[in-house]
Parts: structure tokens; sequence; C-alpha cells
């Protein structure tokens, strides 16, 4: 996204959440880093925005809010808590998928899709070939399966951006 | 390659890597499918992780724009550190091929390999000076435990001397290779040269 210079640049998902103001140690820091800001909001944007043919963007809002609440990233957790919530997606679900509690879900499409994200966030090494092959077996195309994988793994890197930006900007607070 | 180094169950030898599900012909792959593989990396039309990717050439695109602007811009921390904290966080997370991937271009940069080593045979004690251990500590935290990393995580990162900048850059190293080991992991798996 290119902005015109005089346009003031609007916060992208991880200044707003975690509150990064100019002017702050993290804030000088990261936008230094300009592609890097763009790419990660632009694969955000892709991965949970745009259209991806065979995943709703309500269950991919899913798979983003299970990986957040596992990790646990509680400020984001609580932004895709709140998308879900605009999309009217039910409480019971969003409560359910916030606490990791699978159990409560019937559809076993979305449950064979949230348990291949518990696998990848909290023990990568675990997965293996069988994992693919159960998603393949619930419906999913290989495109599907890759827009999958490439979301988890998203979002295991912006928990992670957003916890080393939190540091930052606690320990600029402090100087 | 000066050296092989085989420890446990890691290694700096060149690996191959075969995906488990079917991956883009280039024979069958759209004019932007081609492009986005020319643009992600220098061999990626002979790469079976890079053809599977190309399944979804967009969400690619983005992945390979972010990756290259955090692997290889120029200034802020030294390549051969971002190269580190990468082999660091594939060493936990127990990825073999991007350990042995990383362990080569911290090799090629820093012209030495003792840190490697150490990260092989047990990364939570390696680092070759203070700087060194500093940053592996903290790549070790923000891979395990992103939620405990602190402001008091930052001043042990200042004390060995690392500026705002570098310490950016290693926290987009460290949360790459969070994605790129689980893509690695999860989509295939390495294929290690014949004895």
């Amino acid at each position: 996204m290119s902005h015109p210079e005089s346009t003031p640049r609007q916060p992208d998902t991880l200044d707003r959440v975690l509150g990064l103001a100019p002017g702050s140690v993290a804030y000088e820091a990261r936008h230094q880093r300009a592609k890097v800001v763009d790419a990660t909001q632009a694969s955000e944007d892709l991965l949970l925005g745009a259209p991806i043919e065979g995943l709703s963007v309500e269950d991919r809002l899913l798979v983003a809010l299970l990986a957040s609440s596992l990790t646990p990233a509680s400020e984001l957790a609580r932004e895709y808590t709140q998308r879900l919530k605009a999309r009217n997606v039910a409480d019971k679900l969003i409560d359910a998928v916030s606490q990791a509690d699978l159990s409560s879900i019937d559809n076993m499409r979305l449950k064979q899709i949230l348990a291949f994200t518990q696998t990848l966030i909290i023990d990568p090494v675990k997965a293996d070939k069988q994992a693919l092959l159960t998603l393949q077996a619930s419906g999913l195309t290989t495109p599907q399966i890759t827009a999958l994988a490439q979301l988890i793994a998203f979002v295991s890197y912006q928990v992670r951006v957003a916890a080393g930006l939190r540091a930052m900007n606690a320990w600029g607070a402090q100087q | 390659m000066s050296e092989v180094i085989r420890i446990k169950g890691f290694t700096n030898e060149s690996l191959d890597w075969k995906a488990w599900l079917d991956v883009v012909k280039l024979n069958d792959a759209t004019p932007e499918q081609i492009a986005i593989l020319e643009e992600s990396h220098p061999k990626a039309k002979e790469s079976d992780y890079y053809l599977f990717l190309a399944h979804q050439p967009e969400i690619l695109r983005q992945r390979s724009a972010a990756f290259n602007a955090i692997m290889y811009a120029p200034g802020g921390m030294p390549r051969a550190e971002r190269e580190l904290s990468t082999a660091v966080v594939s060493r936990i997370n127990g990825c073999v091929y991007c350990a042995s991937v990383h362990a080569q271009r911290f090799e090629q940069l820093a012209k030495r390999n003792d840190t490697i080593k150490q990260v092989f045979e047990d990364p939570r004690s390696a680092g070759t000076t203070d700087r060194e251990k500093a940053i592996v500590q903290f790549s070790i935290e923000l891979t395990e435990r992103p939620n405990q990393v602190s402001a008091t995580s930052i001043q042990t990162l200042k004390d060995a001397g690392l500026s705002d900048a570098e310490i950016l850059d290693l926290i987009h190293s460290i949360a790459i290779f969070a994605w790129a080991n689980r893509l690695m992991l999860n989509l295939g798996e390495p294929v290690f040269p014949n004895p």
C-alpha cells in the first residue's frame, strides 16, 4: 500500500493493538523497517481478510483466535475475538475456541482445522504427513491446506513480533 | 563448507526437502506464479518448498517480501547474528532442514562455526561472547515463552551492547523463523544426502 506523503499513516494492526505511538522507542525502531511493516500487514490482510476459496473469513479468524489464545497473546486474542463478534459468530463458539476446548465443536471440518492449528502452535515438530492427509479427508484441497498452513505460521510470527514490540515499548517507557 | 558437523541429529550439510502433498508443476504454472517464484528465491523453481507455497501465490509473495526484508536488509543487526538467531530458533523448534541452511549461512558470514557447534550441542548454553549469549537467550525466550518477554529482557540485550535497531531486527528474525519452521516442519520433510 502506498500513501501520499502528506497523508498521516493509519496505524496498522500491531501499532493499534499494542498502542505504539510515534516517538516511542518501539514505534521508531519498527518503522525504520517499513518493508517488514508493510509485508506483515499485507500478509494479515490476505490471510484474514481477502477471499480464499473454500476457507471462510470466520473459520480463518477462529484459527487466529485459537493460535493467539494458546500462545498466549492477549492483545491479538482480543482483536480476533472482536472481529469474530463483529461478524456475528456465536459467542459459545468464540468462547470454546478461546479456551482451546474443541470438544463442543460438532462441525468436523472446522474441528480438524482447529486440531491442526493446535498441533502447529504448541508442538510444531509433532505434525506429520498424516495430519495433512486428515485435512484432505475432511475435504480440504491442496491450495486450501497451503493457505491454512501459511495462516497458522503467520500468526505464530505475528504473536512474537507483538511480544517483542510490547517489551520494547515497556522498556522505552522506563527510560 | 570447511567441516561437516553432525550433532544430535542436526547438521550443516546441504539437505534437500520434499513436500508431502502435490506441488505446482512448472509447466502448469501461471505467469503470476512464475513471477512470484522468481522474486522469492534464486532457486525457487527447483524447490519443492516454493513450488508447494506457489499454490497460494499472493500469500507467498508477501511472505517472501517479509522474509527477505528481515534477513537481507542492510544496516541494523549484522547478518551473521541474524543467522545465529534463526539457527537457534530452528534448533529449539526441531527444524533440521532450517537449522542446516542457517548454520551454513552463519559460517559463510562469520568465517567460523564454533557457535553453531554449541547451538547444536546445547542451545541453552551457546555463545562464544556475552553478546552472542544474550542473542541466543533472547531467541530461546521469544520462541518458547513469548508472553514472558519483558522490559528486563530488552535491558539484558542493551547491556550486551545491542542498539534499538538491532533489537528490532533480532525480534523480526526470531519471529520469521516461527513462521518458516512451521511451514518446513508441517508440509514435508528433509532429505539427507546419500552416505
